[in-house]
């Protein structure tokens, strides 16, 4: 027995230095894989449900569709975020709490490239990690931290958002019904003079002006959809709220190929909402 | 049958570890079929999940409570579990740290880098870091990495353990997908390493004076002790940790020693005899009477029965003829004992026989108990054809050793290749480690 825990105490610590040594040793690991590969919006936006889950945490993007199923809360918390930027939740799990250090070490596995846009954003999971504690001890401002951990093109197109004027707030418009009675609604949260959320929908009201129904429920609605388009309003509603957060103006927002009169009233609301902003 | 191997206590801490690994196992499943990393991930997870139920329970296992003992085959019996846990605890452990580590290489050496050395906000694990740090430090000495340490200095090393566990607890209790059961058996743990280091010694002792200290031959004493209050209720053969508070003492005072009691449970004084075998026992041949010990115990179940229908036979040897002594002098003290016994007192020589006058007495007033003296120096070691001579049916006996190492390994081998089966024979050895 003595031997045998001396015997693989020194196998551990042989192979543990073997990796740290190995690691320091190959040169390329700074560059080659600082950045990993560049992912766009669109692409993102492709992998929003839960049999390819992908999320923008700090500008990286990961795969965490393995992880789904060992994920603590029930699937749905998790799925909801698909194909998004999720630094909020990763830093409020819903009880105010951010995520636990451990658990970020976990998602470093996940790690598959970087967010377009969020190149300079730090190299590797362990650095923008290392980045995002240094600044969540600089400011506490939880609003702020999705801007504040963009990397440089996002801080421009920030500035530029900034300098366009808005002033903090929460702003909402709502469309007249169409021909079959769905109208659009839009709500968009504006701190430190950055949009800092978003919710878009399209809802029914009765007669008296009641809430009815709206489309982000509506699992046959999207079903449909889907059969002719590929996609469905659950991930385009997403998708256009989280463009237009990471894009800051909605003259960077493209359509999604499949939910473009969405678009529509998504632009012309935002451009509505948003002139009381002013 | 097969409750001769597996004691009621054996369950309990089957338990401890098969609930935790019960609980996580859906999880550790789904990873291990879902991921292609998932599988060499699971299964790192799952030994730092017995290995940390085992650390848990080495710590609870030390809680050395007197009379639960027995329901785990006595004191020795868990000491050497103990051990084992303990070492199947640290070998898991490095496995956990190597597996998570290599289960991500196949994705580049940044991700297993990352799980090993996180930046340092992400305490949770370098506390396990910490923890194993810990351990190699307490178990070094355990498993005599560098040579042999002192008793005392490796006990007060091996307190060690306890930061180690708190460290392990906090690595694993922010991670930890039921932390729940982590919480029950960390207090449970943490709960016993207290009563063990700082409630029993002023809770779970008696007290005792020192009434007659009786120098049997040089380097043997047996010293008698009255109690001061209530006293302890033991049977023969169990044994005691003794503190001594002597101050002239040259050492070991205030320190803890396990001593059998050599007296009767019926006994108006305990009695322990006491061999020079190291520096406390040493000083202790001179303690004072009138000095006061301290007496925690009794523990042990040295006279268990396999098979309470056969007649007993017992081997004794050195300093281990004390268990003997309290068997005997019970019995001279019986109208009917349970059983008929044959005791076999393995000495040197006659000189070093120094119980023997008393254990003749015994035999000539007791029906039930035979004596054979068996002397190294005349008649070499012990065989199979001296036992046969003197006890005809030895082999159809229970069979009860204590003594010197040498000598139990000697008769243990003699026995077994004499055809008798391993669970009719119990043996003690004085020695821990
Ligand atoms: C179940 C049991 C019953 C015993 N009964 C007797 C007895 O009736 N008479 C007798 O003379 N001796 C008995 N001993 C042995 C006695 O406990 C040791 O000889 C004594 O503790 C030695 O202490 P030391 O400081 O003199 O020697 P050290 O030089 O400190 O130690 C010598 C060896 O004794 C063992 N030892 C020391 N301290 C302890 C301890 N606290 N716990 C366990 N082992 C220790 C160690 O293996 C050590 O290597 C018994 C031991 C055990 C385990």
């Amino acid at each position: 027995m003595n031997k045998l825990a001396y015997t693989t105490l020194i196998a551990f610590i042989s192979s543990i230095l073997t990796l740290v040594g190995a690691y320091w040793l190959v040169p390329s690991h700074a560059q080659s894989d600082s950045q990993g590969r560049i992912i766009s919006l669109e692409e993102l936006a492709q992998h929003n449900h839960a049999a390819s889950c992908w999320k923008v945490i700090d500008g990286r993007v990961y795969d965490i569709t393995d992880y789904i199923d060992e994920h603590p809360t029930p699937e749905s918390v998790l799925t909801d975020w698909c194909g998004m930027e999720s630094t909020e939740a990763w830093y409020d799990k819903g009880n105010g709490r951010p995520h636990s250090p451990g658990a970020l070490a976990l998602l470093a596995q996940f790690d598959i490239g970087v967010l377009a846009g969020h190149e300079t954003a730090g190299s590797t999971t362990t650095e923008v990690l290392t980045q995002v504690e240094d600044q969540k001890t600089a400011k506490a401002a939880t609003a702020n931290k999705v801007s504040e951990l963009m990397g440089e093109q996002q801080e421009m197109t920030m500035t530029r958002t900034a300098q366009q004027g808005y002033r903090d707030g929460s702003y909402y418009a709502e469309s007249e019904p169409d021909s079959r009675g769905w109208r659009s609604l839009v709500e968009i949260s504006i701190v430190n003079s950055r949009i800092t959320s978003v919710y878009y929908d399209e809802i029914q009201r009765d007669d008296e002006g009641n809430y009815k129904a709206r489309k982000s429920d509506d699992m046959n609605y999207a079903e449909r959809w889907r059969r002719v388009s590929q996609i469905s309003q659950l991930s385009a509603f997403r998708g256009y709220e989280n463009m237009l957060i990471l894009t800051g103006t909605i003259d960077e927002v493209d359509a999604l190929t499949g939910a473009t009169s969405s678009f529509e009233s998504f632009q012309r609301l935002v451009r509505e909402a948003l002139t009381e902003a002013r | 049958m097969i409750k001769r191997w597996l004691k009621p206590g054996d369950i309990l801490l089957i338990a401890m570890v098969v609930v935790p690994v019960l609980l996580i196992m859906p999880s550790l499943m789904q990873e291990a079929w879902n991921q292609p990393s998932g599988f060499f991930r699971g299964l790192a997870r799952l030994a730092g999940v017995i290995g940390l139920s085992l650390m848990l329970l080495a710590a609870m296992m030390s809680i050395r409570l007197p009379y639960l003992d027995r329901l785990f085959g006595g004191l020795p019996r868990l000491w050497s579990q103990h051990r084992w846990v303990g070492f199947l605890s640290f070998m898991l452990v490095m496995l956990h740290a190597w597996g998570l580590s290599f289960s991500v290489i196949t994705r580049g050496m940044e991700p297993a880098m990352t799980v090993l050395f996180p930046p340092l906000s992400y305490w949770p694990v370098w506390m396990g870091w910490l923890a194993l740090a810990l351990m190699v430090a307490f178990l070094g000495p355990t498993f005599r990495f560098a040579g042999r340490l002192n008793y005392q200095k490796w006990k007060r090393l091996h307190l060690l353990s306890a930061p180690a566990t708190v460290a392990a607890l906090a690595h694993t209790l922010p991670l930890a997908t039921y932390p729940l059961v982590w919480w029950f058996l960390g207090a449970l743990a943490i709960g016993a390493v207290i009563w063990r280091k700082v409630l029993s010694p002023s809770l779970g002792r008696f007290e005792y004076e020192v009434v007659e200290v009786n120098t049997l031959v040089r380097g043997v004493v047996e010293i008698s002790l009255k109690p001061r209050g209530k006293p302890i209720q033991y049977e023969a053969g169990q044994f005691v940790y003794l503190t001594p508070f002597d101050d002239s003492l040259s050492n070991g005072v205030g320190e803890e020693h396990p001593y059998t009691l050599s007296s009767a449970p019926s006994d108006k004084y305990l009695k322990v005899g006491i061999k020079d075998l190291g520096d406390s026992s040493h000083a202790i041949q001179t303690i004072r009477k009138g000095s006061r010990v301290q007496i925690e115990g009794p523990y042990g179940d040295f006279y268990e029965r396999h098979y309470p229908q056969k007649q007993q036979l017992w081997l004794g040897g050195g300093i281990g003829i004390t268990p003997f002594v309290s068997g005997a002098r019970d019995m001279a003290g019986q109208e009917k004992p349970a059983a008929q016994v044959h005791l076999f007192y393995l000495a040197n020589d006659p000189s070093r026989a120094y119980f023997a006058d008393e254990l003749k007495e015994i035999a000539v007033k007791q029906p039930t108990f035979d004596l054979t003296l068996h002397l190294f120096r005349e008649q070499g070691a012990m065989t199979a054809a001296f036992l046969q001579e003197h006890c005809p049916d030895y082999r159809e006996r229970e069979i009860y050793m204590c003594g010197p190492a040498p000598m139990i390994n000697h008769l243990r081998a003699l026995l077994m290749h004499e055809g008798v089966p391993a669970s009719a024979i119990h043996f003690e050895v004085f020695d821990f480690l």
